[in-house]
């Protein structure tokens, strides 16, 4: 191996592990952190395996093996961003109900009121 | 559930959603407090005087802390108005740009209990002094709901209409910001609620336009609109 394999693997490894330690104390999601899990065992492969990333490559039609991990990414990327806006939505739309509520609870009459309490 | 024929003018509550509009608050609430007992002036987080100028006049004020956008502030009118059953709701922009003397004729169909909700239109009633380009946007804006909200109407982003007691508890604006009006035809139809368009007028001036929305929003507006309608 490559001093680069060996300090990818290692890295990977331990976020591996950090995951699987996070999963087991339920601290993250449990789909999301499989996923993530997966995500870093395919990052694994593709270093320990860089050939089969080539010959993968041509099986979909790609061509280069760098291709397809850059396909991969965007991809990735794409869905990573709808997720973080979909959070943002909801945590927008619970802050919304906050506002709301208060706005109700403290709702105020204007004119009339102040010139009967005057009167 | 009353007879909606039999409603009232005091059961009918207009809600004026508004965000920085000191300038104009006033002068838009006066017809309105003149005609109608129950109007509620949503201040959307102003920075300026909105909330204290309405103050001054018979309505009901209620304060967004944080600005939230016209959606979010019509929903908040909405459920205070419910609170106080209220039978029919009028949604009234705080600019100027509605006329106070059309919101009769708005809400008679609901009134006869011949629909659930009534969607103002300029473009079968009047505009004053609207800049073409307007025109073209909401030309677009038409098809555009055409194609993805699948309802035929005349005018998509007008914020003059009305709902029965009964549209106001089903529809849920969840579109804070201004891809709210596209959300509510898309309510209509998902709900079957019965709709008819009633014609208004709409009066255009430098400040208003200035205010609004620019016609380079739009693409804003439809993207927030389809991405919301992903997130439940």
């Amino acid at each position: 191996m490559t001093p680069f394999q060996w300090l990818a693997i290692t890295f990977i490894i331990g976020a591996a592990c950090y995951e699987l330690v996070n999963i087991r104390q339920q601290r993250a999601v449990r789909m999301v952190g499989l996923f993530r899990g997966v995500i870093w065992f395919a990052a694994a492969l593709a270093i320990l395996f860089p050939n089969q990333i080539g010959r993968l490559a041509s099986f979909v039609g790609i061509g280069r093996g760098a291709d397809v991990i850059l396909y991969s990414f965007v991809l990735i990327f794409m869905a990573t961003t709808f997720y973080f806006y979909s959070r943002y939505l909801r945590l927008q739309r619970q802050i919304t109900d906050l506002v709301r509520y208060l706005a109700i609870q403290e709702a105020s009459r204007g004119a009339e009121e102040q010139t009967l309490e005057e009167g | 559930m009353p007879d909606s024929r039999l409603i009232d003018d005091s059961a009918i509550w207009i809600i004026v959603p508004a965000y920085n509009e000191s300038a104009r608050i006033g002068k838009t609430l006066a017809p309105l407090c003149s005609a109608f007992p129950n109007v509620v002036v949503v201040d959307d987080g102003s920075a300026d005087d909105t909330a204290a100028i309405a103050a001054e006049s018979p309505v009901w004020v209620l304060r967004h802390l944080i600005n939230s956008g016209q959606g979010a502030a019509l929903q908040t009118g909405i459920d205070f108005a419910l609170r106080q059953d209220a039978q029919i709701i009028v949604t009234f922009d705080a600019d100027g740009q509605h006329d106070a003397g059309d919101i009769l004729r708005l809400v008679q169909p609901i009134r006869r209990g011949e629909v659930d909700v009534t969607l103002g239109s300029r473009f079968l009633g009047k505009t004053i002094d609207m800049p073409w380009t307007r025109h073209v946007m909401l030309k677009g804006a038409v098809w555009f709901t055409r194609l993805f909200s699948q309802i035929a109407v005349t005018d998509t982003h007008n914020g003059f209409r009305a709902m029965s007691r009964k549209a106001a508890q089903t529809i849920r604006i969840t579109q804070n910001r201004m891809a709210h009006a596209s959300e509510i035809l898309d309510q209509i139809r998902e709900f079957q609620l019965r709709f008819s368009e009633v014609p208004v007028t709409i009066r255009y001036n430098v400040a208003t336009l200035e205010k609004g929305q620019s016609n380079s929003a739009a693409v804003k507006i439809a993207a927030q609109f389809l991405l919301g309608r992903l997130v439940r």
